[in-house]
């Protein structure tokens, strides 16, 4: 027997891991701040993909490069996103932001479904790949999870050396106190919805990096609930806590997925799938407050 | 009579024999069957909806499930009941299914309101925001009761008790049972708002800590508004399945009726009697009329609607009246 499958699976579940903890990132970073669950976290990366697949077959742009025009998309989303929707509802029971946020993903995959179809979509993109035994990884995904992992990064770095960065942190560790400060909340609401829906377009670009394959308008719920589940597993509010529930997610991911496939008669994907809810369901009861929590 | 007791019990008496005159429509002008089956559906869905959300103030994504679980329990006792060698009579065969509905909705109630109502909204939404995926990915995964390719009564019923059923069951049987759990819902609203543990709920969708401080326990009445709700509406899903004679995955946990539950509630207004009730008849009527006018357009319209609704109507029709004439015998007649 070889061990091969298993290392594969292995690295395939960190490569994918780092993607994952940026999805979990830019949702957990919008909650901390606004207090705003943003249920149309997977149409939103929806989006992405779609702006990669548009941008390479229409005008031959290569994702790489188009990754910056999916910042800028999702820039102005983020605006308009705060200024029609999230705003006024900062304020109010919860319930109401979050059936908000829930209609409008709704929103953002029928209006996909109007304009491109209900195709399933998807492109070549191959710049070579590295040998291992008898597998190959792409060397697009081991790119694209560098650059997940250098996005995180830069966050990291924006909120630990900047002024700005500074702000936000105050706000995520206690509102009242940095209201009390003289923060204007206003503006740092702004920003940190713009800073988590820009995250959230762009993990949806980087998926292509990984799965080029399979881009419609309906792909979005599963990473919804993949966020959220990362979101929860890290302690919803805290990056950190999701850039490791995000690597820990690929792994078992990848390992439930290699397991799955030795047993007959189900569908290894979808079984996967199953298997990451109830995962969600356990850490609800065991420690809802996250792995990480001391 | 007194002012008091027609104050308490004008709503509910002006919705029951609204119903009854819908009833009544439905037998004697048979043209009118199909809308009225609509109109049914969505009183039921909006009320059963309404008596988690407006009791409680949790917003679930996952309502679908509850609907799909009724439709499969009805399914899977057809497939095993309805078949030629064993001569059951198909209205036990209904009921039997109409059980196995309650103890599906309640297990799955059970599992997930005890673990995620014990947590904040925000948690609670997104446990639920899995709940319609992950039981439709079990369903798939494992190839559970047929699996992707889903479960298709009306051969059995066909073979079983011959073709001239197959109308009955999907037309009186099925608008039968959506009358039923509509009444039903109507009774369970009005009992909520009427009772020690509706009292208690209402408490503790205000506040909290409070209420606990009084010595309720939030996380069993939040768990009893959450079974009441799904029990509620997996019989209204046994009745699509008689209505439909199938169920797929695909189309049983679907968004669709998740936020055509949230639309009827926040539009009518939520923790009302009248609000859900009159909205999910407008509902009913709009869809019935618009569907063949613009088809596949129905979440595009009905997701800004939400979304509107939420930030300039949060209360709601009824709710907006309430507070208009607030004080006033109108306010105290509207439930």
């Amino acid at each position: 027997m070889s061990f091969s499958p298993l290392i594969i699976s292995i690295l395939t579940g960190l490569m994918l891991g780092s993607l994952y903890a940026l999805i979990g990132v830019s949702l957990t970073f919008i909650f901390g701040v606004l207090g705003f669950v943003n249920s149309a976290h997977g149409q939103l990366m929806m989006i992405g993909a779609f702006i990669t697949y548009w941008m390479l077959t229409l005008y031959g742009i290569p994702p790489l490069l188009s990754l910056i025009i999916s910042a800028g998309v999702g820039s102005i989303i983020g605006i308009l996103t705060y200024f029609s929707i999230v705003r006024r509802l900062l304020n109010v029971p919860m319930l109401y932001s979050l059936s908000a946020a829930f209609a409008l993903g709704i929103f953002i995959q029928e209006l996909a479904n109007v304009l491109w179809g209900p195709n399933y979509r998807g492109f070549l993109w191959n710049i070579g790949s590295i040998k291992y035994e008898s597998f190959y990884i792409p060397l697009t995904r081991i790119l694209g999870s560098f650059i997940g992992l250098g996005i995180i990064l830069m966050l990291y770095f924006f909120l630990y050396k900047t002024r700005q960065g500074l702000i936000i942190r105050s706000i995520i560790q206690s509102k009242e106190g940095a209201l009390l400060c003289g923060i204007n909340a206003e503006r740092v609401y702004l920003l940190a919805l713009v800073i988590g829906i820009v995250l959230n377009v762009l993990s949806g670009s980087l998926l292509t990096f990984f799965v080029s394959s399979g881009i419609n308008p309906y792909m979005g719920d599963v990473y919804t609930n993949i966020a959220f589940i990362i979101a929860v597993m890290g302690g919803l509010g805290s990056p950190e806590g999701a850039l490791l529930a995000g690597l820990i997610y690929g792994l078992a991911e990848s390992l439930f997925l290699l397991g799955f496939s030795y047993v007959p008669g189900i569908s290894a994907y979808s079984a996967t799938r199953f298997m990451m809810f109830a995962i969600l369901m356990i850490v609800l009861l065991l420690r809802p407050e996250g792995l990480m929590k001391k | 009579m007194s002012l008091k007791f027609l104050e308490k019990n004008a709503s509910f008496s002006a919705s029951v024999i609204t119903l009854a005159i819908l009833l009544l429509l439905r037998f004697t002008i048979p043209e009118y069957s199909q809308l009225i089956y609509l109109i049914l559906f969505y009183i039921a869905l909006g009320l059963s909806y309404n008596v988690f959300q407006g009791f409680t103030n949790y917003v679930c994504f996952g309502y679908a499930v509850f609907i799909a679980m009724g439709s499969y329990a009805e399914a899977l006792i057809f497939k095993l009941l309805a078949n030629p060698s064993i001569s059951i009579n198909p209205f036990v065969v209904v009921v039997i299914g109409l059980g196995l509905a309650v103890v599906f909705s309640v297990g799955i109630g059970l599992v997930v309101g005890a673990i995620a109502l014990r947590l904040r909204e925000a948690y609670f939404a997104i446990a639920t925001i899995g709940l319609a995926q992950g039981m439709r990915f079990l369903i798939e995964g494992f190839k559970l009761w047929g699996g992707s390719e889903g479960l298709i009564i009306s051969r059995n019923i066909i073979d079983t008790y011959g073709s001239s059923w197959l109308s009955t069951i999907s037309t009186d049987y099925a608008d039968m049972i959506t009358f039923f759990a509509a009444i039903l819902s109507i009774i369970v609203t009005y009992l909520l708002m009427n009772s020690k543990a509706g009292y208690a709920l209402q408490a503790v969708r205000e506040d909290e800590d409070l209420a606990k401080s009084l010595g309720i326990n939030p996380v069993k009445y939040k768990l009893l508004a959450f079974l009441l709700s799904a029990i509620l509406i997996s019989l209204v899903g046994a009745g699509k399945l008689l209505k439909d004679q199938a169920v797929f995955p695909a189309n049983a946990f679907s968004l669709t009726f998740t936020l055509e539950a949230i639309v009827i509630t926040l539009i009518g207004g939520m923790g009302t009697l009248l609000g859900p009730f009159l909205a999910g008849i407008l509902y009913a009527m709009l869809k019935y009329y618009l569907t063949t006018l613009i088809p596949g357009f129905q979440l595009l319209i009905m997701a800004p609607i939400v979304i509107a609704v939420v930030e300039l109507f949060p209360r709601g029709i009824v709710g907006w009246i309430k507070s208009k004439f607030k004080g006033t015998l109108i306010d105290r007649l509207l439930k």
